[in-house]
């Protein structure tokens, strides 16, 4: 992860992105900008695109067209292994995490990326390197799935699950962080968790949330981008987006008091 | 872990007694133990190819093919000495495994199946119609056997501790493989890689890695067949020896390493005891594996998960 960034330089730039599946417009046209350190928040109804502009981000999807630029370098054309390599890790929507590996097995695939793969030697055995354990140990306890280490992922809860996708991607040391609805189906208390521990992010890094619970997305965003229908519908502060009568009836249809 | 420790260590040493305590030794050390170790080995290059990256091959005879045949041919007709052929079909068994993984991993499931079979298919119509090379379905006959530092290994309990040195060899080195940086990586791969993709990992040369190493296993089991058998023919790489490959490995449980040679045991001793009574015994072999898979879906090694997540479901209804 050799890019260095200069100040004025934007972490992630969109410009004018599309993404066609056959004849249907699942991203059409949009462009942003997000500074080094920022906090943006897409919010959006179901179907908005909110997952496809992830997936063509992190180059899961290749565009139909526009640019998309990682600190200043043009990546439209990269594969997504090397824009992990700039510095890009994600979540998923739904969890894809791996079913056959512990909980901290999980954590060593992360790892093992951001420590650099040169320095850990396919053949060795990560529970007996001091790094990888204590390491892993630090981020577990982070999100408190300490308990459940040595766990199967196919056994721990679904919001276990969603504590570990966010483990994961912070494992990777990432300077633009990607979650994907990191609070869709868990409780309260894991909830207040997560926005705790979102908030407690280091300020380098560079966060990007898509968010269905207002609460979660508004707390954490310093900028907000509400999508609809493939296209960018407004974007502002929190502030701005809770009071717009526009977002309000986009989310609760037009007749609502 | 310890408990495990316990287990392999009992393994070991039933195995080791095993010439000593059997009834008619000069039987069932060579067709119950010999054979079984022979079958486990090719069994468990399979075995490992599921386990770590979910993919079944059927082209494993291939690979021991490969390598018994250069084995045979070169010792029976060009007198070459196995100190020379046997490292040199390994190793020919081992790369033609790069070009078949080169093709087939492009293939998933079932079409990574069929790919795999019918590479396995190709040279046994290869073996059936070269007859100048590999003088067609008589096969090669009356292969020598090894004589290492002296001792003959034609002789039935040496050769028996020599697959039994090479089975525990092997096996250990399945096992460490699977603890490593890069036996998790392939657990990844074979759970979600498009994730190990987005991650930053090649996954490509990880699979390559695992299949040519799978066919490193087979060929060494194809080396092992020639000196049991002393003969290889077509029949020995066909399609029915490869669905009798897959019958051990479902038996003994696909998703485990050790149910490579559990499967390879009870094949083994079943179709030494069951020839006695009837000339039907494929039939009788194909009843063994309905019954086993009925009682145990996830194969013999599976039935103690089986249990403890019956008992999990019991607790958890009255709870």
């Amino acid at each position: 992860m050799s890019t260095t960034t200069k100040a004025g330089t934007h972490a992630l730039s969109l410009s004018a992105v599309s993404r066609n599946f056959g004849g249907i417009r699942a991203v059409a046209d949009i462009s942003f900008d997000v500074s080094h350190g920022k906090r943006l928040t897409i919010i959006g109804t179901n179907g908005a695109g909110k997952s496809t502009l992830f997936n063509l981000i992190t180059g899961v999807y290749p565009l139909s067209s526009g640019s998309i630029s990682v600190f200043g370098q043009d990546v439209s054309k990269q594969p997504a292994h090397s824009r992990a390599k700039l510095g890009i890790a994600r979540t998923f929507q739904t969890s894809k995490l791996f079913q056959g590996l512990t909980v901290r097995e999980n954590l060593y695939t992360s790892l093992r990326q951001a420590l650099g793969e040169k320095k850990i030697s396919w053949l060795a055995n990560p529970s007996e390197s001091d790094r990888l354990h204590s390491e892993s140990t630090f981020i577990l306890e982070k999100v408190d799935l300490l308990k459940k280490a040595d766990v199967l992922v196919s056994d721990i809860s679904h919001g276990e699950s969603r504590q570990l996708e966010v483990a994961m991607a912070l494992a990777m040391r990432p300077k633009i962080l990607m979650l994907d609805e990191p609070a869709a189906g868990i409780s309260p208390t894991e909830r207040g968790r997560l926005v705790d521990l979102l908030k407690s992010l280091d300020k380098d890094m560079t966060l990007i949330l898509i968010e269905h619970d207002m609460a979660v997305a508004l707390a954490v965003a310093d900028d907000v981008i509400v999508m609809h229908d493939g296209t960018m519908f407004m974007q502002g502060s929190p502030d701005e987006v809770r009071n717009s009568s526009a977002v309000r009836d986009l989310y609760l249809g037009s007749n609502h008091e | 872990m310890t408990r495990k420790r316990i287990m392999y260590a009992t393994v070991l040493i039933l195995a080791i007694i095993f010439p000593f305590i059997t009834p008619d030794p000069d039987f069932w050390v060579s067709s119950g133990g010999t054979r079984a170790l022979w079958l486990g080995v090719t069994a468990l290059s399979m075995s490992f190819l599921n386990r770590n990256l979910g993919l079944m091959s059927l082209g494993q005879l291939f690979f021991s093919g490969v390598a018994g045949y250069i084995v045979a041919i070169s010792s029976v007709t060009h007198n070459v000495k196995f100190g020379t052929s046997v490292p040199l079909a390994i190793l020919a068994g081992t790369l033609s495994g790069v070009i078949i993984g080169w093709i087939a991993l492009k293939t998933k499931g079932v079409y990574f199946l069929m790919l795999t079979l019918a590479v396995t298919l190709g040279l046994y119509s290869f073996a059936n119609q070269a007859q100048e090379i590999t003088r067609g379905h008589t096969g090669i006959n009356s292969i020598p056997s090894p004589i290492i530092f002296g001792m003959d290994f034609a002789y039935v309990k040496p050769l028996y501790y020599l697959f039994l040195g090479i089975a525990v060899v092997l096996f250990a080195l399945c096992k460490f493989l699977e603890k490593t940086s890069f036996g998790i990586a392939l657990k990844g791969v074979r759970d979600n890689e498009d994730r190990m993709i987005s991650m930053g990992y090649r996954t490509m040369p990880l699979k390559m890695i695992a299949f040519v190493f799978s066919s490193f296993l087979a060929s060494i089991a194809g080396v092992m067949g020639v000196f049991y058998v002393t003969n290889i023919s077509p029949d020995s790489v066909g399609l029915v020896r490869s669905i009798d490959l897959l019958v051990i490995v479902v038996v003994g449980g696909a998703t485990y390493l050790g149910g490579a040679f559990v499967g390879a045991i009870l094949i083994a001793v079943f179709e030494a005891i069951i020839q006695d009574f009837t000339q039907y015994y494929v039939g009788a072999t194909g009843i063994l594996f309905i019954v086993v898979l009925m009682l145990a879906p996830q194969g013999l090694m599976g039935i103690a998960a089986q249990v403890r997540a019956r008992r999990a479901k019991k607790t958890g209804a009255s709870a």
